[in-house]
């Protein structure tokens, strides 16, 4: 690692800052606040540094188990470099939808847990079996 | 409508020599034309062919390729699709190879570039008004008009007008139609028109407004409707209970045998996964050319209805659940424990003839001859004597009918029995010049006959002369007898019988060298095979057994009376139908596309179903369970496997696997051996005189478990009977 | 003997300059509109689903890892009651995205979809659906892009 980035970094920032940062990303990170959503992850553009690494997002410092899927479509759509654009959210930091079916609830991945998702069968069963009655002789 | 029909007449009059009106109407020409050989060259390929065919016959003859749409080569000839044009030398127009008659010395050309542009066009004029809906059509990927416009037609399209738009009709529960996709070639009219005589289906306007349709709304009312889906080039008539269901290239196809009727049509049975999608023909021109009725079509859904799936034995009025050892087990006890003079066997209408083999061979062994067929009067041997195997078939065969000119149907419908043989009953009707005679009650049969009486007395009138139907059986030179499988049924049967016989050895030509004008129409898959395996009572039988009924896939068990309260009844079958629901322990057996089995039609053809899918459940193939049970007995049967189980068939009766298509007939001297025993039965005196036939279909869509637990045929019932 | 020294230079270069690594999960690598990624069912803008169970998707997988039962809706359309995607079958080589005829089968851009079990990598259609509910925003996003490619 760059050893004078990583320190002009962190006396950038203060030092609270500077704990999230590190705890969070493993580096030192310092750039402007794009957004926030929903969950509170905070998305940061610094176009000093290298193509890739000049948009992050920091998780929010209450969830203790951060993953990349709690960055909502949209904003993961602005992180993969694929638009300027950043997306348009109403006041609680959701995306907004194009349309009324589209959700914008942001579901993390659940595998290992027992909400997982599993697989079911949606169409109905090939054979109907007789149920068994008697009649009279 | 009569302009059309004028049209087709005078087209089927050019290529047939006969005229074709509508239906009804006859020729009075019945001397066949001369024809003879000539040569032609397609492509510079030469060909001999008939004189009086079309150029498009002799293209095929030779292997030459001409795309058509409205040409089939079972229909009459309606020449407007105009997708089989070909070049003729030194001929300045391009002609139509379906209407074209051929000629010596004709030089017709296939490959042109002229031909390449002129089907293009056509294909680009059929496209026009055609819609793009591919995706959701259920003819995609066997669709005419979807292989020829990717080899013959245009790489683009130039059409952005608007296209036609005509209005869906309702033509019943079996056939939905997407009239926007119609390319008019009026295959489906002809078909209706010509073989099912339906003539309630025809064409209305002229151009592009000509529309395919009932003329005034209502259902296509024939039992053969189905066919017009397969004729249908386009997906303008598809199946309405296949509709969306699968992809032609997704189902595997089984070669099997129909077991609704007992005509044995050659059917495929298209299955995806453990499900039969549909049914379809196969084309065997001995048996059911390329047709097949609705019943045989579309009552595949009632195998995933109300199926049997494990074996059940009943305790204190409820079935529980069991194993097959448990099941086998309490039968094979109370099998040993009852004396071989109490228990009796009822072979089911859709029995294999494995397992009746087997059945038979395991009752045999325990001493019993208490064998009987799910009919009426099944206590005693049939009426027709099975002794002689013509007096209970129909030996004329189907491909003889057509060669008839005289026939006489007593106490049957055939169009609700055996439509296949309807179907060739008024092809010798339309280009054979038959004379029908009917006694029965009368019904619409799709072509004219002259109705006789309602009742047996009625043969009277023609044993003694008085009617003149009995001068046209005896002037006919290939007269015709056929009486329904009911007659056996009768309270006099053997009276009537002995009659019907009487009558027959009357009639001169009726059974010469070449010619067997006797035929009994049986109604079962099972029943020839019955017959010639002897599952029937004999002199040792007792009529009266009732401690332990096997049921093998008996379900009508009407006029069956073994059956009471102390019974123990083992119904071995596929449905939860009436069988099931008397017995005391079920066996689940499978059903006719889950397993290789014969079966022998009534012409006394044995044809092999095949397995397309897998029993559902725990069943069993039947011959199986026969098997299993023998050895819980401890009269274990001496086959292992299916083929050493034939093998034991061809001995009880070669005709039950004689595989290839060939039919053994019985020689002259001995069918009419036969007929003689038969008018020398006197029966018992004492029995009243039938009233009137019975025709034993009451509801052609619904005769045996299948079509019963089958919704589309439910639907059918509804809307037709 | 200079080798040592100058691949001793290059290391010591190397610990000075600023990295290349990318710190995924929370920085991204850029992204293709064409990216084939998890699959998904679309809708129409009226909440119709588009699928129309033509089952050309199901044909041209080279994995066979769709699987469709299809049956006319109570409305009489034409539509799927089973749609499964074997998602370890998959190759992602994006053909049935190619062979729909109504866009409705894509291949979204999301690839953080990771299981502990095979089982939940079955997707069934409702599955499907709730991805492309979920997706839109982007899958619209990529199909505008590429609209002029197509």
């Amino acid at each position: 690692m760059s050893l004078s980035r990583y320190l002009g970094f962190f006396f950038k920032n203060n030092l609270r800052q500077n704990f999230q940062i590190i705890r969070k990303l493993d580096d030192e990170k310092h750039g402007l606040l794009v957004g926030t959503d929903s969950f509170g992850n905070q998305y940061y553009e610094n176009n000093e540094e290298r193509y890739g690494r000049h948009r992050w997002v920091l998780p929010h410092a209450s969830v203790p188990k951060s993953d990349a899927t709690q960055v909502p479509p949209g904003w993961n759509q602005w992180l993969h470099c694929f638009t300027d654009e950043i997306p348009k959210m109403d006041e609680s930091g959701r995306v907004l939808k194009d349309h009324f079916w589209a959700t914008n609830e942001v579901v993390p991945n659940k595998t290992g847990t027992r909400g997982a998702y599993k697989v079911y069968s949606t169409a109905s069963p090939t054979v109907q079996p007789w149920t068994p009655t008697v009649s009279e002789r | 409508m009569l302009s059309r029909f004028s049209k087709v007449a005078a087209l089927n009059k050019r290529l047939l020599g006969k005229p074709l009106n509508g239906g009804f109407a006859k020729s009075f020409s019945t001397s066949p034309l001369f024809k003879k050989e000539i040569e032609l060259f397609v492509d510079g390929k030469s060909v001999h062919i008939e004189e009086g065919s079309a150029i498009i016959q002799a293209a095929e003859k030779v292997g030459v390729d001409i795309p058509r749409f409205c040409y089939h080569e079972r229909l009459g000839v309606a020449g407007n699709c105009r997708m089989c044009l070909v070049e003729i030398e030194k001929s300045p127009k391009l002609a139509a190879s379906c209407a074209m008659p051929v000629s010596p010395g004709m030089r017709v050309i296939t490959t042109s570039e002229r031909i390449k542009s002129s089907r293009e066009a056509v294909m680009e004029f059929l496209l026009s008004s055609h819609p793009l809906d591919c995706p959701i059509c259920d003819q995609a990927g066997e669709c005419d008009l979807q292989e020829q416009s990717m080899r013959y037609g245009g790489d683009r399209s130039r059409y952005l007008e608007p296209k036609r738009a005509v209005e869906d009709k309702n033509i019943g529960p079996f056939v939905k139609t997407v009239m926007n996709r119609c390319i008019q070639c009026t295959r489906c009219v002809r078909f209706a028109n010509e073989v099912a005589g339906a003539p309630e289906f025809g064409t209305t306007g002229r151009g592009n407004d000509l529309q395919i349709g009932t003329y005034i709304s209502s259902a296509l009312r024939t039992e053969m409707s189905g066919n017009i889906i397969d004729l249908c080039p386009v997906g303008a008539l598809t199946s309405k209970p296949y509709a969306f269901k699968a992809r032609p290239w997704e189902l595997k196809k089984t070669e099997s045998i129909d077991v609704m009727d007992a005509i044995g049509s050659n059917i495929r049975v298209d299955s995806r996964g453990n499900e039969v999608m549909r049914i379809l023909p196969i084309t065997n021109d001995e048996v059911n050319e390329e047709w097949i009725n609705d019943k045989t079509r579309f009552s595949y859904d009632g195998l995933k209805n109300q199926r049997l799936v494990n074996p059940l034995i009943k305790v204190n009025d409820r079935f529980v659940a069991a194993t097959w050892s448990e099941a086998l087990q309490l039968i094979a006890t109370k099998f040993q424990n009852t004396s071989p003079n109490g228990i009796s066997a009822i072979a089911g209408n859709m029995a294999d003839s494995e397992s009746l083999v087997a059945l038979k061979d395991l009752f045999n062994a325990a001493g019993c001859e208490n064998l009987k067929v799910d009919s009426t009067n099944n206590s005693s041997a049939p009426a027709f004597d099975i002794d002689i195997r013509s007096n209970y078939l129909l030996n004329t065969t189907l491909v003889g009918t057509e060669h008839a000119d005289a026939l006489l149907i007593i106490g049957s419908d055939p169009r609700h029995e055996a439509s296949i043989l309807n179907i060739r009953i008024r092809k010798a009707y339309l280009y054979n010049n038959l004379n029908v005679g009917l006694i029965g009650n009368p019904s619409d049969l799709t072509y004219k006959y002259s109705h006789i009486g309602t009742d047996p007395s009625a043969i009277d009138s023609l044993l003694n002369g008085s009617h003149p139907f009995s001068k046209v059986l005896a002037e006919a030179k290939r007269p015709m007898i056929l009486v329904g499988s009911a007659v056996s049924e009768l309270s006099n049967a053997d009276q009537t019988i002995s009659k019907i016989s009487k009558l027959a050895l009357n009639i001169p030509n009726l059974i010469t060298e070449e010619w067997n004008g006797f035929n009994v129409l049986q109604n079962y898959a099972s029943r020839t095979a019955a017959y010639d395996i002897g599952f029937t009572p004999n002199v040792n039988s007792n009529a009266a057994a009732s401690e332990f009924v096997y049921l093998l896939g008996a379900d009508e068990l009407e006029g069956d009376s073994s059956i009471n309260s102390d019974t123990f009844v083992v119904y071995q079958g596929h449905h939860g139908d009436k069988g099931a629901h008397l017995a005391n322990v079920i066996l689940p057996g499978a059903a006719f596309t889950e397993k290789a089995s014969t079966f022998v039609n009534a012409e006394g053809r044995s044809q092999v179903t095949r397995a397309a899918i897998n029993p559902p459940g725990s069943s069993r193939e039947d011959w199986q369970i026969i098997r299993a049970l023998s050895e819980f007995i401890g009269m274990t049967l001496p086959y292992n496997n299916i083929s050493e189980l034939r093998s034991r068939m061809n001995d009880v009766s070669p005709t039950l696997n004689s595989y290839d298509d060939s039919l053994t007939s019985v020689s002259a001297e001995f069918a009419k051996l036969g007929l003689k025993n038969l008018s020398s039965k006197t029966g018992d005196s004492k029995s009243k005189p039938a009233s009137e036939f019975v025709y034993p279909i009451k509801n052609f869509y619904m005769t045996d478990p299948i079509s019963r637990s089958s919704s589309t045929m439910a639907k059918a019932t509804a809307d037709f009977a | 003997m200079t080798e040592i020294l100058r691949g001793g230079w290059i290391v010591l270069q190397a610990f000075f300059t600023e990295p290349f690594t990318i710190f995924y999960p929370w920085e991204k690598g850029p992204l293709s509109a064409r990216f084939r990624g998890e699959h998904a069912l679309r809708r129409y803008p009226s909440g119709e689903e588009r699928c129309i169970s033509c089952k050309l998707c199901e044909a041209i997988c080279p994995a066979q890892a769709i699987t469709i039962e299809s049956e006319p809706r109570e409305d009489g359309s034409r539509r799927t009651v089973r749609y499964d995607i074997d998602m370890t079958k998959c190759i992602f080589c994006g053909l049935c995205q190619e062979a729909c005829p109504v866009d409705a089968i894509v291949e979204g851009p999301n690839f953080e979809y990771s299981t502990e079990t095979r089982e939940e990598l079955i997707y069934n259609k409702e599955k499907l659906l709730e991805n492309g509910d979920k997706w839109e925003v982007e899958i619209s996003r990529n199909i505008r892009a590429e609209q002029s490619y197509r």
